[in-house]
């Protein structure tokens, strides 16, 4: 047994000698293998599948952004070169002008539309600016431009790039010149994160670090253009010296498409994918982590060194089983060996496979139990092969041959199951056992397979929406578009079928509109519709009724009840899918695609789909923009083609013309268009581009009316019409002129010249009618058929006494007078009625002034041609004059019949050649003669003058002669009875070439008056005699009574003053006492103290009072106009406190203005007033009432009150000084209040009563002469 | 004099009872200045000019002057004509006091350049009311007392 066992230990420690060496030598291989081969090879395939990845990321991002970037230059240029935009761009400050208002709108509607239509891509806002700088357009709602962005993008013309805002915050500028207007440019605001950096911050596959970021040069450094991931600072703050070693951004700036190993700005190392965005200076970085590309395969190394180590041990106990094996002595310690090995078989997670050189598997784990789906007992005695598909089954004994001769070979394989399903492995195969059996470790790379896969799906599907969108792009055709965009999805996208629909509202149906790919006469049998019922929930009923992707990824397992299902799989459409085509929140469609395997659609292509239906929603609606802006201008062309016809045809002249400006001043225009009419017209051939002091030589100076107001109408753009002589072509024009854009105006003219000079001619007819009618010195009048006055003359006027405008509101008949009128219109009525040619008559006229002028009248009536009545030309001849003077001495001669038989007048005449006196009864009467006795001689009549007297008569006789003037003389006359008259004669020659040849004259008595005469003489000496005595005793008076009343006044003056003294001495030491000694006193003391106060109070105010009555004497007054009513109410406030006011009735209607003193008024006011108040003091309900009437020569003021009253039987001593009707203690007063009354109204020329009755009440009346009221 | 030097108020009144109301009226007003009473038109003048007996009195004018119209020799309308023709007195503030209401008296002292015009009252209330207001306008605004 010792022996035995002796042997054993030996034997054992032999072969456990041999296990620790073949471990060892293992090891120490497997370690070689793994560090020089197995992981670099790893790694280096890890970044090479890496660098493809991140190279079809960075290839499709650079695609995409490349074609956004055309399509905003698209758009900017769109923008530029609109028909709005370019007009405002080309004149600015048109846009100001009224016609610039509509440019504008359409410019401001465009850009609203964009900004609207593009909202999805981030437009902020669409500016045009002019050269100037200063914005022409812009859209509704956006804030004012950032003129710091404008100064950056000035001079890079048509550039994309990034900026800050005023706010730091990333805005895309576009910049993209108005081609026809030098300078100004259209300026568009983007907001990268709304479409830009969400598409760099989606990764197809998310990793832990991955990152695709924009670069751009930055002087010497590179800045960072989108948010990083590793560094919180916003874009455009983020910055790389370009010199720094490995930077993956230095080599993007450069437009390289690269892909490398890097250090990134965080300086850590990544693995990056380079390349430029073309139309920019921006680079595209597509990288991540080196650390997390290659966790996965470190992983792998990982247990792929774990798996080789715990195969290596398998191997040593494998070897030593082996060797147990052909010994056939270790046959149990085999066995217990095997079973310990099984036991690490069973653990590992790779199927590990064993089998002898004619490919017998000989052992095999769980693991591989598991992966190929045989039983342990199946597997054992199956040949290698089996385990291969049959296509590859021929390779298996190379393969064999080249694991025996390798220390171990690693490759990829395809497996088969027991069900035949193929399963993606990787082998580790190595001989063991000195070549005798082979050990397989095989790994199931399926999921690792089918990530890749899943990543070369969605790079396809990156390729194919990327082309999609190249397609929209460039496609401007609807149907040419979707159907490209059905064939790219089925063709590239490697889809079975794919088509779209457009969604009719009003069936309910889906319209297939495109489709590529076999369908199989699928579309037309589903009958598609989106309503909410059995038909509509299908994939694209569903995807467009609720405006979201469908998906059903195997419509074997899910999506039994979608209506499609039994055609679609019919047709081996095992997976579908459908995507809502959006427009403007709106979905017209949906993009239906089908593929033949389960599961194509994973959330990765489901979101690539859903975005490539609405680039294609997107293209459609900017396409149908695009159609209606071409319709327009199709519009615009057709009415631009009418007007151009109306242009040629019309009868007018009509100019389209430039200004051109010199200093802001009209300086000449350039003919663009002018239409045939023009030449025709004006007689000017061959203008058009000619400027018109080229065509007109020397318009300017002989017209330059023209030029102001052509250039008014481009400066203002407020159209004009007028007429002008124009001196450069000898014609009239009538011209309508406006402004149809900036600096330009179009003149539409007739010429007018024959029309003025018709015109010149009747002005000249008419100027010569109305100088002959204006300045005729007889009334001339034009009376309308309806009896208005039409047309007067001064002269008519002057007659009249009204002015033509007058007169034109006046009716003929009101200036006729009434007496005349039946006259006049019988006259009118006459000419009317065509009985005859002219009417004449005197008339009177009714003066403005109510006089009467009488004139002659003469009246035609003119017609028109046609024979109606016109109106009626009236002569009016002022005869009042002669009337008057018919009148005056048929008058006169009447007067002066009367006047001499008043007057007792004889009258005289006297023929001196025959020397006969012819005279009146009266006259012989006046000399004393009987009837008949006076013989007619001078002799007789000169016996009877006063001898005296004679000499006088017969001079003053020779004077007249001389002086050929009228003479009167008196004298006296002595009758037969001696008696002598006194007699005054009136004479006057007249004379012929020889001398006086006659007299006349009238006598009248005058002895009574003669008489008269001498006692007034008489008396006006006594008078004299009187009169300066008299005077001088009003002197005296006057003296004595001025020095009484300075008397009086300094009287008076002393009584104020001395008076007083004393009495204030009283009161004020009487205070005294009661203040001082009050306490001391009893109270009868106090009561006498008391007393004396009183007394001196009264005293006082009597003292006042008599001085007012006084002065009032004294007092010269001074009268203005007073207010009576208002005095009073204010006397009255004044004397009643205001707390006491409600307890009287007081009542003071307006009175009339009086002319007065107002101060001395006030006083009476006063008194009466305060006595009403004193003497109602104890009556119940007080009543005061003021009024005034007018009686026949007066006006009655009044002061009724309801107070004490007073007996009739003294009504006389009221108005008396110190006069009381009451004794103190019933009321206090000092009788001088009513005698202060009555003076100052007598003063005033007045009176004053008053009536009483005890108990009752008084009324005081006082009045004044009427003359002294007025009533303002 | 060396008293009568320093007075702040210069009464100027011949009646002995005014002149004691007057003085009475100004300390029941709280006014604790220095008065000095003159009884004649012409004494006050020598004082106002500082003559005959009042040559040697102190420099400082008084702060205002209480002049009462009715006086002897020279009348109040006669000192205030002298006293506001003259540069050395005519900014002391006069007040005149009178018991008349004659309108010349108030119009003439108005025009010769009186500051104030205040009708000496029987009542004595009303005139320990009006020489309070003097006091308090003339003396007491113009210049606080310390």
């Amino acid at each position: 047994m010792s022996q035995s066992i002796g042997y054993r230990r030996d034997r054992r420690k032999r072969d456990a000698i041999v296990v620790i060496v073949t471990v060892g030598l293992a090891l120490v291989v497997e370690l070689t293998y793994f560090v020089r081969i197995y992981i670099p090879r790893e790694i280096a395939e890890t970044i090479r599948y890496t660098g493809e990845r991140l190279l079809s990321v960075c290839d499709d991002r650079r695609r995409t952004i490349e074609t956004w970037v055309r399509g905003r230059k698209a758009a900017a240029e769109l923008i530029a070169t609109h028909h709005a935009v370019v007009s405002l761009a080309a004149a600015p400050h048109s846009a100001s002008a009224p016609g610039g208002e509509d440019l504008r709108g359409d410019a401001t509607s465009l850009l609203d539309h964009l900004v609207t239509a593009y909202g999805f891509d981030g437009y902020e806002a669409i500016y045009v600016v002019g050269a100037d700088g200063v914005v022409i357009a812009q859209n509704s709602g956006s804030v004012p431009l950032d003129q710091s962005l404008l100064s950056t993008t000035r001079g890079s013309p048509n550039s994309i790039d990034f900026q800050r805002d005023r706010s730091g915050a990333p805005v895309i500028v576009v910049n993209q010149p108005v081609p026809s207007a030098a300078g100004a440019q259209v300026i568009i605001l983007i907001d990268p994160r709304a479409w830009l950096y969400p598409l760099l911050h989606t990764d197809p596959v998310p990793t832990l670090t991955g990152e695709t970021l924009l670069v751009r040069r930055d002087g010497d450094s590179i800045v960072a253009l989108s948010p990083l991931r590793h560094n919180p600072a916003p874009p455009l703050t983020v910055k790389r010296p370009a010199s720094t070693p490995g930077l993956p951004a230095a080599v993007a700036i450069n437009g390289v498409r690269t892909f490398g190993d890097y250090r990134d700005y965080r300086r850590d190392r990544v693995l990056a994918a380079t390349d430029g965005i073309a139309g920019t200076g921006w680079g595209l970085i597509v990288k991540m982590d080196r650390a997390e590309a290659l966790e996965e395969t470190k992983e792998g190394i990982w247990w792929v060194g774990m798996a080789t180590l715990a195969l290596t041990i398998l191997m040593a106990a494998v070897a030593f089983q082996i060797s147990s094996f052909f010994r056939k002595r270790f046959a149990v310690a085999l066995a217990e060996s095997e079973a310990r090995f099984s036991e690490l078989f069973e653990q590992a997670n790779d199927a590990v496979v064993m089998f002898d050189p004619d490919t017998t598997i000989i052992a095999a784990n769980g693991a591989a139990q598991r992966l190929y789906g045989y039983g342990h007992a199946e597997l054992i005695g199956m040949k290698v092969e089996q385990l291969r598909p049959p296509e590859t089954r021929s390779e298996v004994p190379g393969m064999h041959r080249a694991i025996l001769v390798s220390d171990g070979l690693l490759f990829e394989a395809v497996h088969m199951n027991k069900d035949g399903t193929r399963i993606p492995v990787e082998v580790s195969a190595r001989p063991v056992a000195n070549g005798t059996l082979i050990l397989s470790i095989i790994r199931d790379v399926h999921e690792r397979k089918a990530a890749a896969e899943r990543i070369r799906f969605l790079n396809r599907m990156l390729r194919t929406i990327s082309e999609i969108n190249q397609v929209v792009v460039r496609d401007r055709n609807n149907e040419r578009l979707l159907a490209e965009a059905c064939r790219i999805l089925v063709e590239d996208g490697e889809f079975l079928m794919a088509w779209i629909g457009f969604a009719d509202e009003e069936t309910m149906q889906v319209r297939p509109v495109a489709s590529s790919g076999d369908d199989n006469g699928y579309i037309e049998a589903a009958d598609i519709h989106f309503d909410d019922a059995e038909r509509g929930r299908g994939p694209v009923g569903t995807a467009i009724r609720e405006g979201r992707p469908v998906v059903i990824n195997d419509w074997t397992t899910e999506g039994s009840a979608v209506p499609p299902r039994a055609a679609a799989l019919q047709r081996g459409f095992r997976a579908a899918a459908a995507f809502p085509m959006e427009v403007r929140g709106r979905v017209i469609g949906a993009v239906a695609v089908y593929g033949a395997q389960a599961g194509v659609f994973t959330d990765e292509i489901t979101s690539l789909l859903l975005q490539l239906a609405g680039d294609i929603a997107f293209a459609l609606d900017t396409l149908e923009i695009d159609r209606q802006r071409r319709r327009a201008e199709a519009e615009v062309q057709v009415a631009s083609e009418r007007l151009q016809s109306l242009f040629r045809n019309m009868q007018e002249g009509m100019a389209y013309c430039r200004m051109l400006f010199i200093d802001g001043e009209p300086h000449d225009f350039l003919y663009l268009n002018v239409n045939d009419a023009f030449s025709r017209l004006t007689g000017l051939e061959n203008v058009e581009g000619r400027w018109v002091s080229e065509v007109i030589p020397g318009i300017r100076q002989s017209d330059p009316e023209v030029f102001q107001i052509y250039g008014r109408v481009v400066i203002t753009g407020v159209p004009e019409k007028f007429e002008m002589y124009i001196q450069g072509l000898e014609l009239w024009f009538s011209v309508s002129v406006y402004r149809p854009e900036a600096e330009c105006f179009v003149a539409i003219f007739d010429v007018i010249t024959e029309r003025k000079k018709a015109e010149a001619a009747l002005r000249e007819t008419e100027q010569r009618f109305r100088t002959f009618f204006d300045q005729s010195p007889v009334g001339l009048s034009l009376t309308g058929p309806d009896g208005r006055l039409q047309r007067v003359n001064q002269a008519f006027c002057d007659l009249v006494g009204y002015s033509s405008e007058e007169l034109a509101t006046l009716p003929f008949d009101s200036i006729t007078h009434p007496d005349d009128i039946v006259a006049s219109r019988e006259g009118a009525a006459g000419l009317l009625a065509g009985e005859r040619e002219t009417w004449s008559m005197e008339k009177r006229y009714l003066t403005k002034d109510r006089r009467i002028v009488w004139a002659r009248v003469e009246t035609t009536l003119a017609r028109d041609d046609g024979g109606h009545p016109f109106y009626f030309l009236t002569h009016a001849l002022d005869i009042t004059e002669r009337r008057r003077t018919d009148e005056a001495l048929r008058e006169s001669e009447e007067r002066l019949r009367l006047a001499i038989e008043a007057a007792r007048m004889g009258t005289f005449d006297w023929d001196i050649h025959d020397d006969r006196i012819v005279w009146s009864r009266l006259h012989e009467e006046l000399w004393g003669f009987a009837p008949d006795e006076f013989d007619g001689t001078f002799e007789s009549f000169s016996s009877r003058i006063h001898s005296e007297d004679r000499a006088g008569v017969a001079d003053a006789m020779d004077g007249s002669i001389d002086s050929r003037e009228a003479f009167t003389h008196e004298f006296r006359v002595v009758w037969p009875d001696h008696s002598i008259h006194w007699v005054a004669f009136s004479g006057r020659f007249s004379f012929d070439d020889d001398g006086p040849v006659r007299m006349r004259g009238v006598a009248r008595e005058i002895t009574a008056r003669k008489r008269s005469e001498d006692e007034i003489r008489r008396l006006h000496e006594e008078l004299q005699a009187h009169a300066a005595e008299l005077e001088q005793r009003v002197h005296d008076r006057t003296v004595q009574l001025e020095a009484a009343n300075r008397e009086l006044e300094s009287f008076s003056y002393s009584v104020s003053h001395d008076l007083r003294a004393p009495l204030r001495a009283i009161d004020g030491f009487s205070r005294i006492v009661e203040e001082d000694y009050g306490p001391r006193l009893d109270d009868e003391g106090r009561r006498v103290i008391g007393v004396i106060r009183q007394n001196t109070k009264q005293m006082g105010q009597l003292i006042d009072d008599l001085l007012m009555f006084s002065r009032t004497g004294r007092h010269a007054l001074d009268p203005k106009g007073i207010d009576m009513a208002a005095m009073a109410r204010a006397v009255f406030d004044e004397i009643v406190p205001k707390e006491e006011e409600s307890r009287y009735d007081f009542l003071c209607p307006p009175l009339p203005h009086f002319v007065g003193d107002a101060s001395l008024m006030r006083q009476v006011w006063a008194n009466l007033i305060g006595n009403a108040v004193k003497f109602t003091g104890r009556t119940d309900h007080p009543a005061i009432s003021i009024s005034a009437r007018q009686e026949d020569h007066e006006v009655v003021f009044e002061v009724a009150d309801n107070g004490a009253g007073f007996d009739m039987r003294y009504a006389e001593k009221l108005f008396s000084v110190f006069q009381r009707l009451h004794s103190l203690e019933q009321f206090e007063g000092t009788g001088v209040g009513l005698a202060l009354v009555q003076r100052i109204v007598q003063r005033h020329g007045g009176r004053v009563w008053a009536r009483g009755t005890p108990g009752e009440g008084a009324v005081f009346s006082f009045a004044f002469p009427i003359v002294e009221v007025t009533n303002e | 004099m060396n008293e009568e030097s320093v007075a702040d108020i210069l009464l100027v009144e011949d009646s002995p009872a005014d002149v004691e109301l007057t003085v009475r009226a100004l300390k029941k007003a709280n006014l604790a200045n220095p008065i000095l009473v003159i009884n004649d038109g012409v004494a006050a003048l020598d004082y106002a000019f500082r003559r005959g007996e009042y040559a040697d009195r102190g420099s400082s004018s008084p702060k205002v002057i209480l002049l009462a119209i009715k006086l002897p020799k020279v009348d109040g309308i006669e000192v205030l004509r002298r006293l506001k023709s003259d540069d050395a007195t005519k900014l002391i503030p006069v007040v005149m006091l009178t018991s008349s209401r004659e309108e010349r008296d108030v119009v003439e002292s108005y025009r010769l350049g009186a500051n104030s015009y205040i009708v000496k009252p029987v009542d004595f209330e009303k005139f320990v009311e009006a020489v309070e207001h003097i006091g308090l306008y003339w003396l007491l605004l113009n210049e606080p007392p310390v």
